[in-house]
């Protein structure tokens, strides 16, 4: 990684949004979109069909810098941080260590959360996931790769030993991660107070996914509707950021 | 059979013009499965022999043909005279029928250094009409593995080379040109025949291919936004005229062979692609052999994609431009080849026969060629632009009608920078050679 070079030509290349991204992938692009509007650099979106090939770690999203290429959202505040923009110089240590924590959250458990959603509840598999991983392919395509990315992801789950989950203890992991994230926001502008940092881009990107998405089941949305402090920052990040 | 003493054929060949001959009888010794109105197809045309010349001159190429379309493994026509009438003959054929079921392992070590472990098996004339099956399994250490499962049924009938055939396999293939690796799940079926009185080969094939292109880490992005899944439905149709006495290396003859491919009804790939290929060889004196050979190309896009990196035309390789490297000329960027639209080779070559005569030859050789990008507004100029040249000298082995290696020693002459060279000492082994 090459962090010296200027800020030029910077393409972010996602999946087709609106028809082909999955819930887990759709949060972060909206994430990484969200934390370059914070830093105010410049920056173009890209849909491709095929982003996690393009990707050299099958990573998405993918950000381009000349001939550069950073994967995922870590990555990529990683990268900008290290061209000196920093949207945490304001905060303690403590503070940046509990950043990470929430992202670190956010990362994993409402990833998995959306994972087991996507790909183990049968219907939700039928009538989103299936959809959209096929819509960019053509018969037989459309039903094989699906096919072959849900075996993919029920391994991972095993592997994380999810599989035997029920909904409920999924609702409630769920609630666990809404619950320790609206504590944190409390009363507060951002996640850290005044001003954004990028566990606040991820934040958004997550809930922005969970309140927009269509699926056959509502219970996650159920349960995030009681921490109407998640529901309001959400607005009010997407009014600060997407509505000008 | 009767204890009998039988000449070769030579001794009464076109000796008896004049002899007439009444065919009695076609009696086959050795079948056991093969049907038989699959025998009787391939041989009736010799009732019709009205001199005993014609008649051991069918018999012979009846015997040919049971083996050159796996009907038999072994076939021998022995003709006798009829005890019962003068003028009445009765044909032998002395056959061994194919194995009935063939099988192998195999380990080996592919070009890009993965150990492989592959098994085999298959079946000649299995319905005992000449049908065909094979199949293969290929595990690669890495945990990748191969299969291709084929059969082929051949049109049976005097003289008759005709044949359908179906293929499904899966394929892995490494392309350093691109920095990449391609998979390849496919379905192809196909139809081989002839037309215009026999005077004209025409193939079809109908391709159904699933491909993964996966972009390696120092691909450039140009090809990673290729990378991924691709379905190319395609139709390919070919007529030549080939009156080459050898097919790998012809010391007479031309061949002449022109190609379309359409893609784009179903599917990603929606293109048309013409391939002409001219060949000619003719003996001069002392033995030597000029040949030459012309491969021209062209591809164009329908609809408003891209043509696809993996069905654009490449040039170079031991096999076409000799002394570049292996589809490197055609459009660059960073250290990949994304080829070209058109492209256009001639190799022009001079072989002396060594011993043995039919397998060893000097060579020497003066290779031309040039592309045109799959964007060009002016494919000639562009053509003229990007001419690469090279020379050389050295051996080539010709198996059979199996396959060809060359050993050349190779000067490029005219090239640009950037281009992947390869001079000095060479080894390029195939099939289909320029």
């Amino acid at each position: 990684m090459n962090a010296a070079q200027d800020w030029e030509d910077v393409s972010l290349f996602t999946p087709y949004l609106n028809d082909q991204a999955l819930m887990y992938d759709f949060a972060n692009c909206l994430a990484v979109q969200t934390f370059l509007r914070m830093t105010s650099l410049p920056f173009s979106v890209r849909q491709r069909p095929n982003v996690e090939f393009i990707s050299p770690n099958a990573v998405i999203p993918l950000l381009k810098i000349n001939k550069t290429l950073i994967t995922g959202f870590d990555a990529i505040v990683d990268f900008v941080n290290k061209k000196g923009v920093i949207l945490t110089t304001h905060l303690s240590e403590t503070q940046i260590a509990d950043m990470r924590a929430n992202i670190s959250l956010m990362h994993h458990l409402l990833k998995t959360v959306e994972m087991y959603i996507l790909w183990k509840h049968d219907e939700t598999y039928a009538k989103v996931t299936k959809p959209r991983v096929g819509s960019v392919y053509h018969w037989p395509l459309s039903s094989i790769i699906p096919f072959m990315r849900r075996r993919a992801a029920l391994t991972k789950l095993a592997d994380k030993e999810w599989d035997t989950k029920t909904m409920d203890e999924v609702g409630e992991q769920a609630d666990k991660v809404f619950r320790a994230l609206s504590a944190q926001l409390g009363t507060q502008k951002f996640l850290t107070g005044d001003l954004p940092t990028e566990a606040d881009a991820l934040l958004f990107g997550h809930m922005y996914t969970l309140i927009t998405v269509r699926l056959p089941l509502t219970n996650i949305t159920n349960i995030l509707k009681k921490y109407p402090n998640l529901i309001d920052f959400t607005k009010r990040v997407e009014q600060l950021y997407f509505k000008q | 059979m009767p204890e009998k003493t039988f000449h070769k054929a030579q001794t009464i060949r076109e000796k008896a013009p004049g002899v007439p001959s009444i065919v009695e009888a076609v009696q086959f010794h050795g079948v056991r499965c093969t049907k038989n109105d699959a025998l009787v197809k391939e041989v009736s045309e010799l009732y019709r022999s009205k001199t005993l010349d014609e008649l051991v001159h069918n018999s012979h190429l009846a015997a040919r043909h049971l083996q050159e379309v796996g009907l038999m493994d072994n076939a021998v026509a022995l003709i006798d005279t009829s005890p019962d009438s003068k003028e009445g003959y009765v044909v032998n054929f002395l056959v061994r029928e194919p194995k009935s079921f063939t099988a192998g392992v195999k380990a080996g070590v592919s070009t890009n250094g993965d150990a492989d472990m592959s098994f085999n098996a298959g079946k000649q004339s299995v319905g005992g009409r000449g049908e065909s099956i094979r199949s293969s399994y290929t595990y690669t250490v890495r945990g990748d593995h191969c299969f291709n499962l084929s059969a082929m049924k051949p049109f049976l009938g005097w003289q008759k080379y005709s044949n359908v055939s179906a293929a499904f396999f899966r394929s892995l293939a490494h392309m350093p040109w691109n920095q990449s690796d391609l998979d390849e799940n496919a379905a192809i079926l196909g139809y081989s025949g002839q037309l215009f009185d026999k005077k004209v080969l025409h193939e079809v094939k109908l391709n159904a291919i699933w491909r993964t292109l996966r972009a390696g880490r120092d691909a450039a992005f140009s090809v990673r936004e290729h990378a991924g899944h691709t379905l190319k439905f395609s139709l390919e149709n070919a007529i030549a005229v080939d009156t080459r006495d050898r097919p790998i290396l012809a010391s007479r003859g031309i061949l002449a062979r022109y190609a379309q491919e359409y893609a784009g009804v179903f599917g990603d790939a929606s293109f048309v692609k013409n391939t002409v290929d001219l060949q000619a060889a003719a003996p001069l004196p002392f033995g030597f052999i000029l040949a030459a050979s012309l491969q021209a190309k062209h591809l164009k896009g329908l609809g408003d994609r891209e043509v696809h990196i993996l069905d654009r035309c490449y040039l170079g390789g031991q096999q076409d431009v000799r002394g570049f490297g292996l589809n490197t000329i055609g459009v660059k960027a960073d250290a990949s080849c994304l080829g070209g639209g058109a492209t256009v080779a001639g190799v022009v070559h001079l072989y002396r026969p060594l011993v043995p005569p039919d397998m060893l030859f000097a060579h020497a050789f003066l290779a031309s060629g040039s592309y045109a990008s799959v964007h060009a507004r002016n494919v000639v100029q562009q053509l003229q632009d990007s001419q690469r040249v090279s020379a050389g000298v050295g051996l080539a082995f010709v198996f059979k009608s199996i396959f060809r290696l060359e050993l050349n020693y190779t000067f490029p002459l005219k090239y640009v920078m950037g281009d992947s060279l390869i001079p000095g000492f060479h080894i390029g082994a195939g099939v289909n050679f320029l």
